[in-house]
């Protein structure tokens, strides 16, 4: 049973948060530890998408698209307008016009947010990703940035780096400053084996780079002169639809997985 | 004289205080873009005395296509009050170079204004457009927040949207005014990504972390005029949410007339990026033709690589 063309209602909330309760009970399908770069998956509807830190917080960027169609995928703007600027627990995640519809649902989120005075919260909906020109101004060197990684990420899907789109930051603790509409960003909240659950709504092509900026805390600044780590996150994917829990399998993981557990 | 000097965001509390550095780590991502204001601001100065070569004026939901030659300018006019005007920009010699709302914020802020520059997609990543000029004035809004005009997207322009609200079919929502633009020129409209939203007044709520629209300050002969870094194809839609917080009522909308005219050229680009502006080799992202490749594929290997 799947959800994705019902007007939203308690009975969603309920039937995401059953789900949510059970995901790590479900088979998985596959699972994928990712220590640098980016990757790319199909997650068919109605399966669920787990991403995790292994070890610290890491950004996550991450592309969602209708693998049935590539054109419509994630709208960082119409998730902004409907949703507010950040990815929370039942959060739909709208696709592009004209269908306009909710593509994924975030089911599951265990980052402990702590309130703090710039209202920085994890999970931005907005703010794109980081790319070339982004490093060679501040730190005077092209290391794989997002868009490059995107770019494999979307490879590994068969799709070329015009899918890449605007995407979700997440494990980014961001904030649009209200006073001056500037992006800023901090340390982030989320600790080790905390993870961010999605519903695919529609058969999903998951592409995600892990950003270069690691887990946010070096300064742009100083990224000249520092070298900053990238932290290896893990992704799994959930079939609710299958039996009791088997080992996992990868057979629906389209590409090579950097590394697998 | 080029600014080279970067802006640093400073967090702050929910009363505008700047907060101690020492009580968490502040990263802006703010990029250290020089701009040239000298340059712009000579540009602005030549823009009363120049002649408008095309004017129109546009009153209904169908949308405007305006090409734009690099170094003339368009001016936006309000003629009777409050009214959103969408906009969105391509480079009119290969579209796939579009305006970039979100790489645009974190550079020039989610408030457009005076000389914030309107930056185009991967793999050239420059200006497409300058705000020239800006005449809207925003009004206090007392102890609260303060909204601001021109935010760098929207997102509410969606044919969804419209229907939620309760928008009737006969009215093309701002995609839909686009779609068909571009449809008539032979783009996809799969092209149209978020777009600036003129004479928008919204807030950011830092509590509820999100977007607010207000009834805008704007008024008759408000003007924003941008300068065309390139060649430049323009989307022009009204909302039919008219002042951006009007709802439908199930009535015959109508919309606030706008002026667009078109200046002749007033100088030439300075081009992107400025000398000394460190830039990637674009080559990476792009086929023999200049455009980026459609090819799936991975980044090659590049020297400046660690």
């Amino acid at each position: 049973m799947t959800l994705a063309d019902k007007e939203r209602g308690p009975a969603d909330a309920a039937f995401y948060t059953d789900l949510a309760a059970r995901t790590s009970q479900l088979t998985r399908r596959s699972h994928h530890v990712i220590d640098h770069g980016g990757f790319g998956c199909r997650v068919a509807k109605g399966q669920i998408l787990r991403i995790g830190l292994l070890e610290r917080a890491q950004i996550v960027d991450l592309c969602l698209t209708n693998a049935d169609d590539p054109t419509e995928h994630y709208a960082s703007g119409t998730q902004v307008a409907l949703e507010g600027l950040n990815i929370t627990r039942l959060c739909p995640i709208w696709g592009t016009p004209p269908n306009s519809r909710r593509l994924a649902t975030c089911i599951g989120d265990t980052v402990v947010h702590r309130d703090n005075p710039s209202h920085t919260r994890d999970h931005g909906a907005h703010g794109a990703h980081c790319n070339p020109h982004h490093w060679m101004l501040y730190a005077g060197r092209h290391p794989d940035t997002c868009y490059d990684n995107l770019r494999a990420g979307m490879a590994m899907v068969g799709l070329g780096q015009h899918a890449i789109h605007d995407n979700i930051n997440l494990f980014e603790n961001c904030v649009l400053e209200p006073y001056t509409g500037h992006y800023f960003l901090q340390d982030s909240d989320a600790e080790r084996h905390d993870h961010v659950d999605f519903y695919a709504d529609v058969p999903l092509l998951a592409v995600l780079s892990l950003c270069p900026y690691g887990s946010g805390e070096a300064m742009d600044e100083d990224w000249r002169v520092t070298d900053i780590p990238v932290y290896p996150i893990l992704v799994e994917v959930f079939d609710p639809s299958a039996g009791a829990a088997r080992a996992s399998s990868r057979a629906d993981a389209i590409g090579k997985p950097s590394v697998e557990s | 004289m080029i600014d080279m000097t970067p802006t640093r965001v400073t967090a702050m509390d929910s009363h505008g205080a700047r907060t101690s550095p020492t009580t968490h780590t502040t990263i802006t991502t703010q990029h250290p873009r020089p701009l040239n204001r000298e340059f712009y601001g000579a540009v602005r100065s030549r823009l009363g005395d120049t002649r408008e070569r095309r004017t129109e004026v546009l009153s209904d939901f169908e949308g405007l296509a305006l090409e734009i030659s690099a170094g003339s300018a368009m001016i936006v006019r309000l003629l009777d009050g409050p009214q959103v005007v969408h906009m969105f920009a391509l480079n009119n010699d290969d579209p796939d170079e579009r305006y970039w709302a979100h790489e645009t914020c974190l550079i020039e802020g989610f408030f457009l204004s005076r000389y914030s520059r309107l930056w185009g997609t991967m793999a050239r990543f420059r200006p497409l457009l300058t705000i020239l000029e800006d005449s809207v004035s925003t009004s206090p809004q007392g102890d609260s927040i303060d909204g601001k005009h021109h935010p760098a997207y929207g997102g509410a322009g969606t044919p969804a949207a419209w229907r939620r609200s309760g928008g009737g079919p006969g009215v093309l929502s701002v995609w839909e005014q686009f779609a068909q633009l571009l449809s008539g020129r032979g783009i996809s409209r799969s092209l149209i990504k978020d777009e600036v939203c003129l004479f928008q007044k919204t807030r950011i709520n830092p509590y509820a972390r999100r977007l607010e629209l207000l009834p805008p300050d704007c008024v008759a002969g408000d003007q924003v005029a941008l300068y065309a870094e390139l060649d430049v194809l323009v989307l022009l839609a009204l909302s039919p949410y008219i002042d951006g917080v009007t709802q439908p009522s199930g009535r015959a909308t109508s919309a606030r007339p706008v002026s667009i005219s078109i200046v002749d050229r007033i100088a030439d680009p300075l081009g992107w990026p400025y000398p000394d502006v460190p830039y990637p080799d674009i080559s990476l992202y792009l086929d023999a033709n200049g455009s980026r490749s459609l090819a799936p594929g991975v980044t090659a290997a590049r020297s400046s690589a660690r």
